[in-house]
C-alpha cells in the first residue's frame, strides 16, 4: 500500500523516469560499443589489431571478407558419414535450407494443430489442450541421454532430413503454439462455415480460407523463428555432428581460428558475412515482428 | 448412432489426419523417453550403450551424495541458483520497467527499442562471441587508453571474475524479444481504462505502472515466471557459446554439467547415473512449478473488479 502511494509522488516518478532512461541508454551504448568495434576490427589488417585492438583501423581493409570466405573450411568427421570438408558455399546450403525448412515445417504443422484445437470441437480436445500445459510447465531433466538413444535407434542422429522432417514435435504445446492458437481464436468461423455450406471440405476449408487469414501473424512467427534458426549451433553441436551450418562454422572458425590461418579481423568479417541476412530480413520486416507478436496466459 | 453420421466421421477424420503425427510425436519422444530415462535410471550401462546391470536405487543415492558432496555439482548448483536468482531479481523487473517506459514513448523510444533488439537481430550468437573477443582483447587496451587503468585483468578467464561476467552478460543481453512481448501486451490495454484510471487520480508513472500496466500484463508475466521457474535447473547461459564443453568447473551450471555429460563423449556410461539425477529434479522441480502456478494465479492482481 506504501509503495503504491509513493509511486504517485511526481518527484519520485521523475527520478525513477530518470534512472530508467539512463540504464536503457547505457545498454543501448554498450551494445551499440562493442558492434562497432566488430564492425571496424574487421577492416583492420593483422598487424593493426595487434598492436592496439581498440584503435580505430589507419585503412580500411576490405579483403578481410574475401580471406574470411576463403579461409573458412571446416571438416567434420562422423562414423556415418566420413570425413567431410565444408567450405563457404556448403555451409550457406545447409543454413539456407535449416533456416527455411526448420521454422516452416515446424510451424506450419504448429499452425495446422492450433487450428484443429481452437476451431473444432472432439473428444479428446481438452485433454490434449490440458497435456500441452503439462508438458509445457512439467519440468524434465536428465534425459538428454535417452533422447540420444532414440535418435540413434530411430536413424534420426546425425541425419539432416529426419531431423527437419520431425522437427515440429509435439507441437500442441509451446509458446508458438499458444500465439498461434489465440490467433486463430480471435478469427471468426463465419467465413468456414460460408465455405462449408458452399461445399468445401474441412482440408480445402482450411488451407484457402482459414490459413490465408493467418498469413501475417504467421509470417511474424516464422521470422522470429527464422532467425533463431540460422543462428543455431547448438542442434549441430548435439545432435547434427557432420552438418555444419554458417553458425556452427563459424563457431568452430573463431574457436580455433590460428589453425584455419586467420587472425581477429578475419574472424569479425566472418561474423558480419554471417549476420547479414538476419539483419536484412529483421529490417525488412521489423514492423511486422514487432506487432504481431503477443503471448497471453497459461490457464489450466 | 446420431454421433457416428458422416459429417462426425469426415470431422474426426479430418481432426486426426491432423493430430496423429504430433501425438505419435509426443509418445516417442516425450512418454516413451522420459519412460526409458526412468528404467535407465536403474541400469548400468557400458561405453556402447549396452546394459551390464540393474544396480536399483544405486545412482540415485550417488547422484543425492554428490550434491551435497561433489564440489562440482555443489558449485554446479550455487551457480544455477545465482543465475536464476539474477533472472528473477533484475532481468524480470528490468524487462517490465523497459517495456512500459517504451510503452509510454519516452523520447527515443524507437531507436531505444531497435538497438534492444539488435542481439536478437544480428543473432545472440555472434553477439555473444564478438562479447568475449571484446572484453579479452579490446577492453584492457581500452581501459589503458581512455582511463588509463595499466593491467586491466581478463574477464572471462580470470577465475575471480569470470562468474560475475557471465551474470552480467544474461543481463545484458535479456532485453529482446521478451520486450518485445511485453510492450505488445501492454499495448493491447484498451485507451479507455488508461483515460478512465487519470480520472480517477492515476497519474502516468510509477502509480500506472503498478496499479495499471502490471496487473493488465500478469497473464503474460505469469507465462514466463513459470515457464523459467521450470526450467530454471537447466540453465546454463553463455557458458556453451564461451567455452563449447571446456569451460572451467567453478563456471558449471547443472544445465551446462548435464549438458557435456552427453555432448562431449560417445560413451553411455553416464547416461543411467544422468537419468537419475534428472528425476531427482524433476521430483522436486515439478510440484513446486505446479504450486507457484497455482500461487500466482490465486494471490496475483486481478483485474476484474
Amino acid at each position: 500500500m506504501k509503495l503504491l502511494q509513493a509511486s504517485g509522488n511526481k518527484v519520485l516518478n521523475v527520478i525513477v523516469k530518470i534512472f530508467v532512461m539512463i540504464l536503457m541508454i547505457s545498454f543501448c551504448f554498450s551494445l551499440v560499443l562493442v558492434i562497432f568495434w566488430m564492425l571496424y576490427t574487421a577492416l583492420k589488417s593483422p598487424v593493426e589489431y595487434f598492436e592496439n585492438s581498440f584503435a580505430l583501423p589507419k585503412t580500411l581493409r576490405w579483403s578481410n571478407f574475401s580471406e574470411a570466405i576463403r579461409l573458412l573450411n571446416i571438416e567434420s568427421f562422423s562414423q556415418k558419414r566420413g570425413y567431410i570438408v565444408y567450405d563457404f558455399g556448403s555451409m550457406l546450403v545447409v543454413s539456407v535450407i535449416w533456416a527455411f525448412a526448420v521454422p516452416f515445417v515446424s510451424l506450419f504443422y504448429t499452425l495446422m494443430v492450433s487450428y484443429v484445437m481452437a476451431k473444432f470441437k472432439w473428444v479428446g480436445r481438452n485433454f490434449i489442450y490440458f497435456l500441452g500445459i503439462f508438458v509445457m510447465l512439467m519440468p524434465i531433466y536428465g534425459s538428454t541421454g535417452m533422447q540420444m538413444v532414440i535418435r540413434k535407434a530411430l536413424n534420426m542422429y546425425d541425419n539432416l532430413f529426419m531431423t527437419v522432417l520431425f522437427s515440429p514435435g509435439y507441437c500442441f504445446s509451446g509458446l508458438w503454439f499458444m500465439l498461434l492458437y489465440a490467433g486463430w481464436q480471435a478469427i471468426p468461423m463465419d467465413y468456414s462455415e460460408a465455405a462449408a455450406i458452399d461445399g468445401a471440405g474441412h482440408m480445402k476449408t482450411m488451407f484457402l480460407i482459414m490459413i490465408p487469414m493467418m498469413i501475417p501473424t504467421f509470417s511474424a512467427v516464422f521470422l522470429v523463428n527464422f532467425l533463431s534458426t540460422w543462428n543455431d549451433y547448438n542442434t549441430f553441436l548435439l545432435w547434427l555432428p557432420s552438418y555444419v551450418n554458417l553458425s556452427y562454422g563459424m563457431y568452430l572458425f573463431q574457436e580455433d581460428a590460428s589453425r584455419y590461418g586467420a587472425a581477429v579481423p578475419q574472424v569479425m568479417a566472418g561474423f558480419i558475412i554471417c549476420m547479414l541476412p538476419t539483419t536484412i530480413i529483421y529490417v525488412a520486416f521489423q514492423k511486422l515482428i514487432s506487432t504481431k507478436l503477443t503471448v497471453g496466459g497459461i490457464k489450466g | 448412432m446420431k454421433s457416428f453420421s458422416k459429417i462426425k466421421l469426415k470431422k474426426y477424420a479430418f481432426v486426426w489426419t491432423i493430430m496423429a503425427f504430433p501425438v505419435a510425436n509426443f509418445l516417442i519422444f516425450w512418454l516413451f523417453s522420459n519412460f526409458g530415462s526412468l528404467i535407465m535410471a536403474f541400469q548400468s550401462r557400458d561405453f556402447l550403450g549396452n546394459v551390464t546391470g540393474w544396480v536399483g536405487f544405486e545412482n540415485f543415492s550417488k547422484f543425492l551424495s554428490d550434491v551435497f558432496h561433489s564440489p562440482v555439482i555443489t558449485t554446479a548448483l550455487k551457480n544455477t541458483c545465482l543465475m536464476y536468482g539474477t533472472e528473477l531479481f533484475i532481468i524480470t523487473p528490468l524487462q517490465l520497467l523497459f517495456s512500459y517506459y517504451l510503452f509510454r514513448k519516452i523520447p527515443g523510444y524507437r531507436i531505444i527499442k531497435f538497438i534492444l533488439m539488435l542481439p536478437a537481430i544480428i543473432s545472440g550468437f555472434v553477439v555473444c562471441l564478438v562479447f568475449k573477443k571484446f572484453v579479452e582483447g579490446a577492453l584492457p587496451t581500452m581501459m589503458r587508453t581512455l582511463f588509463s587503468v595499466e593491467g586491466f585483468p581478463n574477464l572471462v578467464t580470470d577465475p575471480k571474475y569470470s562468474f560475475g561476467l557471465m551474470l552480467f552478460y544474461n543481463v545484458w543481453l535479456s532485453f529482446t524479444t521478451t520486450l518485445i512481448m511485453y510492450t505488445n501486451a501492454m499495448g493491447q490495454i484498451d485507451d479507455s481504462v488508461l483515460e478512465s484510471a487519470k480520472i480517477d487520480g492515476i497519474h502516468e508513472g510509477l502509480q500506472e505502472f503498478f496499479t495499471i500496466c502490471c496487473p493488465l500484463v500478469f497473464p503474460t508475466l505469469t507465462t514466463f515466471l513459470v515457464t523459467g521457474f521450470s526450467g530454471f535447473l537447466s540453465i546454463s547461459g553463455p557458458l556453451i557459446a564461451f567455452w563449447k564443453f571446456d569451460a572451467p568447473p567453478q563456471l558449471y551450471t547443472l544445465g551446462y554439467w548435464m549438458y557435456i555429460q552427453v555432448a562431449s563423449t560417445t560413451s553411455q556410461v553416464m547416461y543411467p547415473y544422468l537419468a537419475a539425477g534428472g528425476f531427482v529434479m524433476t521430483g522436486i522441480m515439478a510440484p513446486l512449478t505446479f504450486l507457484l502456478k497455482h500461487l500466482l494465479e490465486k494471490y496475483g492482481p486481478s483485474t476484474e473488479c
